[in-house]
């Protein structure tokens, strides 16, 4: 994701999907939330916003999957104890999404739920068809986007896309969707974990780049007479990350932290949310250093319940 | 910015610091508002937990200790640990800290009623148990549950924590409290025994009874195998867990355990919950 101007011009060809998942924008790798000076009895603290946060945005050529992403996102944020740091940047940015024309190779949408054409997370949906970029809204906020540029909805690009689909290959690798979270129920303490996990260096690549993971670290960062109090990306796969102050490690090893990381995007999540937390954009499959695949562990999941 | 900001705590200030054990690792904080009006913001009920702020250097998960049945002050038993902990173990009465919360569910209060209650600390386990003991003896709770029986141990006596509180618990007729230390001490003349032992030997009915356990994993262990002994089923086994905790409102991700969150789902479980869970705690 890169600032864009009118001057730039705009070339897709050859453009699948961006390196890093568009959380950032909403969820940004480091982010102040309180600002803090004095001390013992003259001690002051107050919230603070990032200079970036709340100011309008276009998001364009976000695929469909990280835009479901976005959905997954909501859920957490949205949840009971609303945060209005990563919801003040949601209501900020209109999220324009470009449906995959030509999915790439380790695109698995369809296996997930969701699917090249998919609008969920979208406020306004493109697709570059016949050549030409067609746009229709989703929202109203995509609506109002529209109104506000002279963009003139274009009510045919929808049924065109479809009509672009059927002739398309569908991003599937034959992982069934339908089955998560029942495929993994009673899974946790199956041997298939012994295995599945000796590859991983437990580098976290494929957490940073997941546009579904969320986790975050609280950390306090002083200076003269003050400081921030911020948050920044986390993962589960290190293993300070649940050590107690004790010195306990409830994940002591690579074996817990890699379970935790499927089971959370295949049982945990979707048993709490309704949702899996995986859109299937394929960038851990992509990265991961030793060829990790997500698809390989949840066809090995989803296969032995049959078996 | 009018929405409420769950991550910007309310600043309280220390009014009193009680060390609690001889080595000093545990203090109790006496802590008040400095807005009244945060009080309304601010209903709590056993079990629940805060997030304690020294700014510099973080938050900490701590379990409130006093009820809300108490005057309108807040306190809060602590163990010098790390960062946040020691932190905190080097403030003075007058300095602010902040505190956000009530985080987490709360004793399962509905289900105590009527009941005998049976309660087996260990430590500073016993943190969490005073806010639900002094809540059900009450003046307006009392008459709610049947016998009160507390089992309470430390490794020695200079590790008993709350003496002052078990010295007002003993002079109680509606309580039968039992304090013991792992092994013998010059000058104490009190049981000496680990607190499983304690509970085995106390043996109290299992009959329209709940036990309600807080303390270090190697204590739970025993005392789950002497409650289980006693005729407890799983559901009258009430206890509390920790896991490393960030954010207290289920955002973090980090302290899951399966799919629940101890910030969110716990920290009270019942131990027929806690069998149904992975045991990755
Ligand atoms: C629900 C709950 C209730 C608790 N109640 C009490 C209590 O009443 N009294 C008490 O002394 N302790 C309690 N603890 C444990 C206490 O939270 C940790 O000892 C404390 O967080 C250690 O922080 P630290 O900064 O001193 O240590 P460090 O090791 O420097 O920890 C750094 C950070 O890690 C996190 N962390 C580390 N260990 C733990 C842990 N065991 N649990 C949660 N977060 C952790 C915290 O966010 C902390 O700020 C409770 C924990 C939980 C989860
Ligand atoms: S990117 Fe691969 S090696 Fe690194 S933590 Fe993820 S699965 Fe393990
Ligand atoms: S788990 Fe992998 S494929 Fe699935 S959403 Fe995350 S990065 Fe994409
Ligand atoms: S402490 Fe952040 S999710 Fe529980």
């Amino acid at each position: 994701m890169v600032p864009w101007s009118a001057e730039d011009g705009l070339d897709l060809e050859g453009y699948r999907n961006t390196l890093l998942p568009p959380k950032e924008i909403f969820f940004p790798r480091w982010e102040p939330m309180l600002r803090y000076s004095g001390w013992g009895r003259n001690l002051r603290w107050e919230e603070v916003r990032a200079p970036s946060a709340g100011r309008p945005a276009v998001l364009f050529g976000v695929r469909p999957c990280d835009a479901r992403s976005l959905t997954v996102l909501d859920a957490v944020f949205q949840d009971d104890h609303p945060d209005p740091y990563y919801l003040q940047r949601r209501r900020a940015v209109v999220v324009v999404v470009l449906a995959c024309t030509t999915p790439g190779r380790s695109c698995f949408c369809a296996d997930v739920g969701g699917g090249p054409a998919d609008e969920r997370g979208a406020d306004v949906m493109a697709a570059e068809l016949e050549g030409e970029i067609r746009m229709w809204p989703v929202t109203d906020k995509g609506a109002q986007l529209l109104a506000e540029t002279g963009w003139e909805p274009d009510p045919g690009g929808r049924e065109l896309l479809e009509q672009h689909m059927q002739r398309t290959p569908t991003p599937a690798h034959g992982v069934p969707a339908g089955r998560y979270p029942e495929a993994l129920e009673g899974r946790f303490e199956d041997p298939v974990w012994d295995r599945l996990h000796l590859p991983c260096l437990g580098c976290a690549s494929c957490t940073y780049l997941c546009p579904t993971c969320h986790c975050f670290d609280v950390a306090d960062e002083t200076s003269d007479g003050g400081g921030l109090r911020v948050r920044g990306w986390d993962s589960c796969m290190f293993a300070l990350y649940t050590l107690h102050a004790s010195g306990h490690n409830p994940r002591p090893s690579v074996k817990e932290r890699f379970r935790n990381r499927f089971m959370h995007k295949l049982s945990y999540f979707p048993k709490r949310y309704g949702l899996l937390a995986c859109v299937g954009c394929g960038r851990c499959v992509e990265h991961c250093p030793v060829n990790v695949d997500v698809r390989e562990v949840m066809k090995e999941l989803v296969s032995d319940v049959q078996s | 910015m009018s929405s409420p900001n769950p991550y910007l705590p309310f600043p309280a200030v220390i009014e009193e610091i009680i060390p609690e054990t001889d080595s000093g690792d545990v203090k109790t904080f006496r802590v008040r508002f400095q807005d009244a009006a945060c009080w309304e913001r601010f209903r709590y009920l056993p079990g629940q937990f805060a997030e304690l702020s020294v700014f510099g250097a973080g938050e900490a998960p701590i379990s409130i200790t006093s009820s809300p049945t108490q005057e309108e002050i807040l306190e809060f038993a602590v163990k010098r640990m790390g960062r946040v902990t020691t932190a905190l173990h080097h403030a003075e009465p007058g300095a602010v800290i902040g505190v956000r919360g009530p985080y987490g569910n709360t004793f399962p209060l509905a289900e105590l009623r009527g009941r005998h209650l049976v309660f087996i600390g260990g430590g500073i386990g016993l943190a969490p148990l005073r806010s639900l003991i002094n809540y059900v003896l009450a003046p307006g709770h009392r008459g709610d549950h049947g016998d009160v029986v507390i089992i309470y141990g430390a490794r020695s006596p200079g590790d008993l924590v709350f003496k002052w509180e078990l010295d007002r618990w003993q002079t109680r007729e509606d309580v039968q409290l039992y304090v013991t230390v792992d092994r013998e001490h010059e000058g104490w003349h009190g049981r000496v025994g680990f607190v499983p032992a304690v509970l085995e030997e106390v043996a109290p009915s299992s009959r329209n009874a709940v036990a309600i356990t807080c303390g270090p994993p190697i204590m739970i262990k025993f005392v789950l195998q002497v409650l289980e002994r006693l005729g407890f089923a799983p559901s009258q086994i009430v206890t509390t867990l920790e896991m490393r905790m960030k954010c207290g409102i289920g955002k973090c991700g980090r302290c899951n355990i399966g799919d629940k969150y101890v910030c969110r789902d716990g920290p009270v479980f019942t131990y027929e919950q806690l069998k149904a869970m992975p045991a990755e705690y």
